[in-house]
């Protein structure tokens, strides 16, 4: 019986390998049908990282879309998580990723970044400033405006009880993967607020997905940019400003003391040490390449809609070519 | 029957009521439980009064060492010999063989695929076997998720090839020697109890991202069984077989190969079948380390809060799960019994007849479409989703059920979930501790009882105390709530088997969807909290629990039952005193799977609010604290341990058990699916057709 299905198995792999000369490569690069003023990428594939987010998908297809169309070259995206995108790209399997948020990964920077031998390089800012805060919906506002800020927030948290939470206000944390210093600020503040554990960028969006339908409250830690804030109309609640004194704070395990709002988070590309001699022109593309919010926001909401990533990209591509013609690198370069 | 095997362990006068029909009623024990409640709420209120917790200066930094581990790595993975000349050939391999797997089974096209896993599962194990194996092809292909339905296909098949490969001839050693087997065993405990993330991502330093660390993980999480199912079916060989063989003058090497190997065959292919499902468990996870497939389709629509997104792969997944846990068990429950030849029109056709001929359709399939059709991928037009009908589901019940969750979010944190984590966090660590090692003692003897206290105290040990109280308070919980609704599910299926046969596809559908799946609709229903993370983990227990409470039920001789009637029992004292303690074994059994079923999710349940160990160790590895992230899976590894092996000396079912299951403390699939295989031969005239 093994003997049966051995052969059969090795039968079909003899035929599959025999006869293989249709459309195997299908999806190699497309025409490179743009002016020869435009460098043009190697034979090898760029590899770009593709992380959880919509934003982030919209980024690497846009940028996919682009290099192919106009550049001559073959693009790979690759799904993967944020953190081991920094060892892939030190050892050379990925060549780029597009949205590093410098709060979540301060020791990835210090590690393959700022070390020398890491093996990654600072790909300059891809132009959209990432901000963490902490957010309702507007619709609360509307009842209690003083919520605006921190100090309205301040003896009225028991608007936000839930009974996980009893007498206490809560305050829903979310994916530990983004940096947070909630339960900090609420100590330093002296808020009656018990932070409860989200533990995924799901669990937020279906929190808020919830309040919304219930005209609920909810107080949660959120970030721009991010599609659910076109769609859901979120409003910051205004923390004291970032000072030193916070980001001497941030830095010790409790980040004890820090008392004020989080710090902007300039997003940046970061590149495999190898990028710039494997394809010198992919290289200074992906090193021009920047965006702004709304422009990211665009393409991830179409693709949240129910577009497929290339056509959200294509759309994008279509309506703003003055944007991305920037980004080419001449051919002489 | 297995399971009404006579009991080893006195429990309670277990012996008495299992031995025969006539079932005497022991002495009342209710004023000595009575007695034994009021005394351990005096000791806990006791407890109430002292130090809460675990002392701090006890603690080890055993995080330390990992983080220093971990930075060697980070440093040295560019240029260290261990890097460029082991593990990048090794993690090169890996990858050849994975693409090499997409790229065969893509050029197979869709209908070269479609007949040749039919004819392969035909040939193997029937032709009910092959219509269900090219469904499920054509499955993939209509929900239009070809492509990645063929990558995860392909990383199965690889991962399980590597298992086997590794894991039968650990077996056989383990098999053959008990101290190996003793060394094997707590490491193997280890490999399923450990949650996948906490090695997931250690795995990409080691073999970078894609297929190889996927595979890797994979293969670590599926070796268990292949080695466990091999080394039983080894020592199940009778020593009269043996001592005959020995008698002829057969050498070591001819006896293993003649006779233990061929004599092991069904409990290995047991194993086998488990390795592949053990696999496929690991798909969605795999893809957070960029391995793709039905896993990230899957993954995407959590992150956009898309449940019918996330349903297409996962419906995906749950077709390709079953159909391979069919044929391969069909064809391991063929591979005892002679099989008939397969006729046509009056003539026998061979073997190897058989094989020519599946070789030549699925040759003729594939250069049908590749020459005439000129496809391979499945066509898009013939593609549909279930989307937009689940949407509309999840939006209905959030509109018109959200009243009810609230109620049950309220009571279950106030009355139920608060007051015990409160209890288990407010006493010492050493009366937790005590009590369970005290619970061990008076199950089964001291050494139980110190395995338990010494469970516990290593929690302290390594500064997991307060959290690890707060998951274990949530893990009870859940158990209670599966097991409260598991036993009247499965009791009610052994009395109907019309309703059983209803459960079936559901039960078989609740246990192979990856958990992501139905984690959005709870969320939407429930919002992140401690009972969104309940639920979900009473969602995935409870088909175990059915399963096993229907199994016992059933199990019960219908002589038993008819004497039970001639005497004139109603229903419900039949099933009082005579089902219940005669199917006790696999209801206790059942308590044990749900333990663990509960304790597999607790990651996951940190994902939807659950907070407690499974957020510390989301969050620990996704911030690069790779020691802390251990040290969290290592705490459900012990919490696993002492409730498993205090259910187990509950009763003693893993031991009364025979055939493909027996003494070696299976993990937690292997058990359950060697239950319900059995469930499904016994011929009680209630298994499947």
């Amino acid at each position: 019986m093994w003997a049966g299905g051995t052969a059969t198995a090795v039968a079909l792999v003899l035929v599959m390998t025999a006869c293989s000369d249709v459309s195997s490569s299908t999806s190699a690069a497309a025409t490179s049908g743009a002016g020869t003023d435009v460098a043009q990428c190697g034979s090898e594939p760029i590899r770009l990282a593709v992380n959880k987010w919509v934003g982030a998908e919209a980024n690497a297809s846009v940028a996919a879309q682009v290099m192919r169309e106009q550049m001559g070259c073959t693009v790979e995206l690759t799904k993967i998580d944020e953190f081991p995108q920094f060892s892939a790209m030190a050892k050379g399997e990925l060549d780029a990723t597009l949205e590093v948020w410098p709060s979540v990964h301060a020791k990835d920077r210090k590690d393959y970044i700022d070390d020398p031998s890491g093996g990654v390089v600072d790909g300059g800012k891809l132009g959209i400033l990432g901000n963490i805060g902490w957010f309702v919906p507007s619709y609360v506002l509307d009842d209690h405006p003083e919520f605006a800020s921190w100090e309205g927030l301040k003896g009225e948290e028991s608007y936000f009880a839930t009974p996980e939470t009893g007498d206490q206000g809560q305050f829903l944390g979310s994916d530990p993967a983004f940096g947070y210093f909630d339960q900090a600020i609420i100590d330093s503040l002296g808020l009656n607020l018990k932070w409860v554990a989200g533990g995924s960028e799901a669990g937020s969006l279906a929190a808020l997905d919830k309040a919304y339908t219930a005209n609920e409250p909810l107080l949660m830690y959120f970030w721009s940019p991010h599609w659910a804030l076109v769609k859901y109309n979120l409003v910051e609640v205004k923390l004291p400003p970032f000072t030193d004194k916070c980001a001497a704070a941030a830095l010790t395990p409790d980040a004890a003391g820090y008392d004020c709002d989080y710090a902007d988070d300039v997003l940046y590309k970061a590149f495999s040490a190898d990028l710039e001699t494997k394809d010198p022109a992919a290289f200074a593309f992906l090193s021009n390449l920047q965006w702004t919010a709304d422009d990211q926001n665009s393409v991830a909401v179409a693709i949240h809609d129910g577009s497929s990533d290339d056509e959200a990209a294509q759309q994008w591509i279509d309506a703003n070519q003055d944007a991305w013609s920037a980004w080419l690198p001449p051919a002489t370069a | 029957m297995a399971v009404q095997a006579p009991s080893r362990v006195p429990v309670a006068g277990a012996d008495q009521r299992l031995s025969g029909a006539v079932v005497h009623t022991p002495p009342n024990p209710w004023r000595r439980r009575i007695a034994w409640a009021a005394g351990t709420a005096v000791v806990l209120l006791i407890g109430l009064q002292l130090t809460a917790g675990y002392p701090e200066r006890w603690v080890l930094d055993v995080q330390g060492r990992f983080v220093a581990i971990e930075d060697w790595i980070i440093q040295n993975q560019r240029s260290h010999w261990l890097f460029t000349s082991i593990l990048t050939p090794i993690t090169d391999g890996l990858r050849a063989a994975l693409d090499g797997v997409v790229d065969i089974l893509s050029r197979m096209t869709w209908l070269g695929l479609t007949i040749g896993a039919a004819a392969l599962s035909g040939i193997v194990a029937g032709w009910r076997m092959a219509v269900l194996a090219g469904a499920a092809v054509l499955t993939m292909g209509v929900l239009g998720v070809w492509d990645e339905g063929i990558e995860t296909l392909a990383l199965v098949l690889v991962s399980v090839v590597i298992a086997l490969l590794l894991g039968v001839p650990l077996g056989v050693w383990a098999g053959r020697r008990p101290r190996a087997e003793r060394v094997l065993r707590p490491i193997l405990d280890g490999m399923q109890t450990i949650p996948a993330f906490s090695y997931l991502l250690p795995c990409v330093l080691f073999f970078g991202i894609g297929g190889p660390p996927a595979l890797i993980a994979t293969v670590i999480f599926a070796l268990p069984p292949a080695v466990r199912l091999t080394a039983l079916g080894i020592r199940g060989v009778p020593s009269g077989t043996m001592e005959v063989s020995d008698a002829y003058g057969a050498t070591k090497r001819q006896t293993m190969r003649k006779v233990q190997l061929p004599l092991a065959k069904p409990s290995m292919m047991l194993g086998v079948n488990q390795t592949i499902m053990m696999a496929l468990g690991m798909v969605v996870i795999a893809s957070v380390v960029g391995a793709g497939g039905l896993g990230q389709a899957v993954y995407d629509g959590l992150s956009r809060l898309n449940v019918g997104q996330a349903l297409n792969g996962g419906i995906a997944i749950v077709v390709m799960a079953v159909a391979l846990d069919r044929v391969t068990t069909a064809w391991s429950q063929r591979s005892r019994k002679r099989t008939r030849p397969l006729r046509v029109a009056g003539r026998e056709i061979g073997r190897r007849a058989q094989i020519l001929l599946a070789v030549a359709v699925t040759i003729a399939a594939v250069v049908i479409c590749r020459q005439v059709l000129v496809q391979q991928a499945f066509p898009e037009d013939w593609t549909t989703s279930v989307a937009a009908p689940a949407n509309a589901i999840v939006r209905w019940s959030q509109a018109n059920l959200t009243g009810i969750a609230k109620a049950i979010n309220k009571a279950l944190l106030i009355w139920v979930l608060n007051p015990l984590r409160d209890l288990l966090q407010g006493v010492p660590w050493w009366m937790v501790a005590g009590g369970a090692g005290l619970l061990g003692w008076r199950l089964k003897g001291l050494r139980l009882g110190f395995a338990a206290f010494a469970c516990f105290a290593a929690i302290g040990v390594m500064g997991t105390w307060d959290i690890s109280m707060d998951t274990l308070s949530q893990v009870i919980v859940a158990v209670v709530l599966s097991l409260l609704l598991a036993i009247p599910i499965g009791v009610l299926a052994a009395w109907s088997p019309g309703f059983e046969r209803g459960l079936k596809p559901l039960l078989d559908a609740m246990q192979t969807m990856p958990a992501f799946v139905y984690l959005v609709p709870v969320l939407l229903l429930f919002a992140p909290g401690r009972t969104a993370a309940v639920i979900a983990s009473v969602v995935y227990a409870l088909p175990v629990g059915i399963r096993l409470t229907t199994h016992g039920i059933n199990g019960v001789p219908k002589e038993t039952i008819e004497a039970g009637e001639a005497y004139g029992s109603t229903r419900g004292q039949l099933l009082r005193k005579v089902q219940f303690p005669l199917a006790r074994p696999s209801i206790l059994l059942a308590v044990n799977q749900t333990i663990m079923m509960v304790l597999s999710v607790v990651i996951i349940a940190g994902l939807i609010g659950g907070g407690a160990l499974g957020f510390v160790i989301y969050d620990a590895l996704t911030n690069s604290e790779i020691g802390t992230g251990l040290v969290g899976g290592l705490s459900i590894l012990f919490i696993a341990i002492a409730l498993d092996r205090l259910t187990q000396a509950m009763g003693s079912a893993p031991r009364a058990m025979r055939g493909p299951v027996g003494e070696m403390g299976m993990g937690m699939w292997t058990k359950m699916r060697a239950m319900v295989v059995q469930t499904g031969k016994d011929g009680n005239g209630k298994g499947d057709g």
